[in-house]
């Protein structure tokens, strides 16, 4: 019994979660009706009776009608499922219960943003070798005797690849 | 043909381009063998470094890791039943019952036997139609090039796992970001907000990396605390007699086959012809009961299929510029990168890189044989590993393949960017692949409609004037059409259910 429930509120979990990517969907297909000319270009059509936007926005009507599809899909799915149960409670449940692997993947994003910003401002090797060595520790290595070791040999190899043979200007 | 054949031997054999390839492929068995990592990702781990060579040993690189992946998948299928690549899962029915029962080093030996014989097949079918079906592609206009490359989403999102509605947005979505930046016809700027990076559209590297290498680390964090749990402790390949593997001749003969042609179906991919030859073989033999217990055709079937679409995945890539899976895709990537038009000219403007990528795949097959009889131990032993050192170095590397298709930091924020948004997509079951395959055709539509628009002064008819033309639309029209009926039908179903 406990289990099909589970079961049902991850199902309704899902939905939701579908509903959401529709509307991200929507929010990226009606967006591009008002950024396809950043420099306000006149429309004028040419010899193939097609101008500039044509192609973008016959995208974006196609993309905002498929987008539409699949979020009235979604909700058809969401009322079919007449389970009542509070979805921002089992929500932030679903967080608490795999707040681990969320933190690393958020962590991930983080760690790689830093990393991007850094590069160029601080010495290669060492930022290399800094990165890894988090990266390690993020993800649960807690040797840090070969964390050291190997952050320091993979920033090493990164740093004699990357500057010293294929000599990119890091 | 015959005679670029031999030429592209004779550049495979220059020791240079040779030990790429004999590299490319180790690493391909390497990565291959660990779950969670697969043949797109080591091929983005490798752009960094192919973008200084020239296009023929980058190419060659990226084959042996294409051709190594393949059976690596099998290690840890046999081995751990945790497939290295989704095609390895079907050999995971068979090949670790069979190792349970103390046959380890005999279902190794039946998938690399398999793999090679699969690959060697499906090289014979890609040679001799390639020259074929490009002849008949350089004579396409315009108008067939924009409705070819149109043919290839439309086919990509109806065989792509998952639903053709999903398909269709990750394909338009796709499309949306191929077409930002300059107008290649008219020179004005689309989606650019304000930035001057964006004036020549999203570095297409940085969407590879994004879509291809990001988005793969952060989704399979989650796979960092299984274990390796090892179902034996002899780690040898034992190949089966030639008598005994040609008595299995009903099994490599289905699988090379499906293999083959599946593989040249854009979209559908190695694990959806596994799955078929598996079925298939399993359906027709005298004792299907023994199939899911230690059968050896339960291995040989999928691991043929399996490498066979090597072969089927070139013939689309190199004559028509679509691709059959997302390896292609990257690869395709690396001909841009490198200058190359892949497409229906590719044949004629490359032909030198194109018969050195078919000598280098039937050769790539025959180093992952050696290599994997000879270094096994060795796969095992960083099958063993914890992914915790792995994925930060993967990082680096897909950072630097970013930066470096540029030298600029642009790149590597955009496939930041885009590694969370596939990442979301790819979660909710968007196929990632299907955004890239728009980002590389948008173009080629745009383009070509636009010229066959203008050589037939805006008369839209110019697409349905002659035969072939009639077909491509006719095969659009009845995959989209089959697909909404069979929507249709599974809401009726379920409703029924209710």
């Amino acid at each position: 019994m406990l289990t099909a429930d589970k079961t049902k509120k991850e199902k309704k979990s899902d939905i939701i979660k579908d509903i959401l990517i529709g509307f991200v969907i929507l929010i990226i297909s009606v967006g591009a009706f008002f950024t396809y000319n950043p420099a306000g270009s006149s429309l004028d059509m040419g010899t193939d009776g097609m101008n500039f936007a044509t192609y973008p926005l016959g995208v974006a009507k196609l993309l905002t009608v498929l987008g539409l599809i699949y979020l009235g899909n979604s909700f058809l799915k969401f009322f079919a499922l007449k389970e009542n149960y509070n979805f921002f409670n089992y929500f932030f449940q679903s967080i608490r219960d795999n707040k681990s692997l969320y933190l690393k993947r958020v962590n991930t994003v983080i760690l790689l943003i830093i990393y991007a910003l850094f590069l160029g401002e601080i010495n290669f090797l060492l930022l290399t070798s800094t990165f890894l060595f988090l990266g390690f520790f993020l993800y649960d290595r807690r040797d840090y005797a070969l964390m050291l070791v190997l952050s320091a040999l993979g920033g090493s190899f990164s740093y004699a690849l990357f500057v010293y043979f294929l000599k990119l200007p890091i | 043909m015959f005679e670029g054949l031999m030429g592209g031997f004779a550049n495979c054999f220059e020791p240079f381009n040779l030990l790429l390839l004999f590299l490319g492929t180790f690493l391909g068995l390497l990565v291959g063998a660990l779950p969670g990592l697969s043949s797109p990702m080591a091929i983005i781990i490798l752009l960094p470094v192919t973008y200084s060579l020239q296009p023929l040993p980058a190419l060659l690189t990226m084959i042996g890791v294409y051709v190594g992946t393949k059976l690596g998948g099998s290690f840890s299928a046999i081995l751990l039943r945790t497939p290295g690549t989704p095609a390895g899962a079907c050999t995971a029915l068979d090949g670790f019952p069979m190792a349970e029962k103390g046959q380890s080093g005999l279902a190794l030996g039946y998938a690399t036997y398999s793999s090679f014989f699969g690959g060697v097949t499906s090289w014979i079918i890609a040679v001799t139609c390639i020259p074929f079906i490009s002849g008949i592609a350089l004579k396409s206009s315009n108008a067939d090039i924009a409705l070819i490359a149109i043919m290839g989403l439309v086919m990509v999102s109806a065989f792509t796992r998952g639903s053709m509605l999903k398909g269709f947005i990750g394909v338009c979505i796709g499309l949306l970001i191929g077409s930002m930046g300059m107008d290649r016809t008219d020179a004005i700027e689309r989606f650019t907000f304000g930035s001057l990076d964006l004036l020549s559209g999203v570095p297409f590297a940085a969407a590879l990396v994004g879509l291809f290498g990001f988005a793969v680390v952060i989704s399979d964090l989650s796979l960092m605390k299984s274990t390796s749990e090892l179902v034996t402790t002899k780690f040898k390949i034992e190949l089966p007699s030639t008598f005994d593997f040609l008595k299995r001749w009903k099994a490599w003969s289905i699988g090379g086959f499906f293999g083959s042609i599946i593989g040249a179906v854009p979209g559908v991919g190695a694990d959806g012809a596994t799955w078929l030859s598996y079925g298939t073989v399993k359906n027709n033999s005298k004792n299907p009961e023994d199939f899911g217990k230690g059968e050896p055709d339960g291995v040989v079937a999928p691991e043929t299929a399996n490498n066979a679409t090597t072969g089927g995945t070139m013939v689309p890539m190199l004559t028509l510029g679509i691709p059959g899976d997302a390896s292609t895709a990257i690869m395709i990537g690396a001909l841009y990168l490198h200058g190359l038009q892949p497409g229906v000219t590719l044949m004629k403007t490359g032909a030198e890189v194109v018969y050195g990528m078919l000598a280098g795949l039937l050769l790539a097959g025959v180093f992952m044989f050696v290599i994997a009889m000879g270094a096994i131990r060795f796969f095992v032993y960083v099958l063993r590993q914890h992914r915790s050192i792995l994925f930060p170095f993967v990082m680096v590397f897909a950072t630097m393949g970013a930066f470096a298709s540029y030298n600029e930091y642009f790149p590597v924020y955009v496939a930041i960017f885009l590694g969370v948004f596939g990442f979301l997509m790819e979660e909710r079951g968007f196929p990632v692949v299907t955004i890239v395959l728009g980002v590389i055709l948008g173009p080629i539509i745009e383009y070509n409609t636009r010229v066959a628009l203008q050589v037939a002064n805006a008369d839209w008819t110019t697409f349905i004037d002659t035969w072939p033309r009639i077909i491509m639309i006719g095969i659009i029209a009845f995959l989209v059409f089959n697909e909404v009926k069979q929507g249709l039908l599974r809401r009726k179903l379920s409703k029924q259910k209710l």
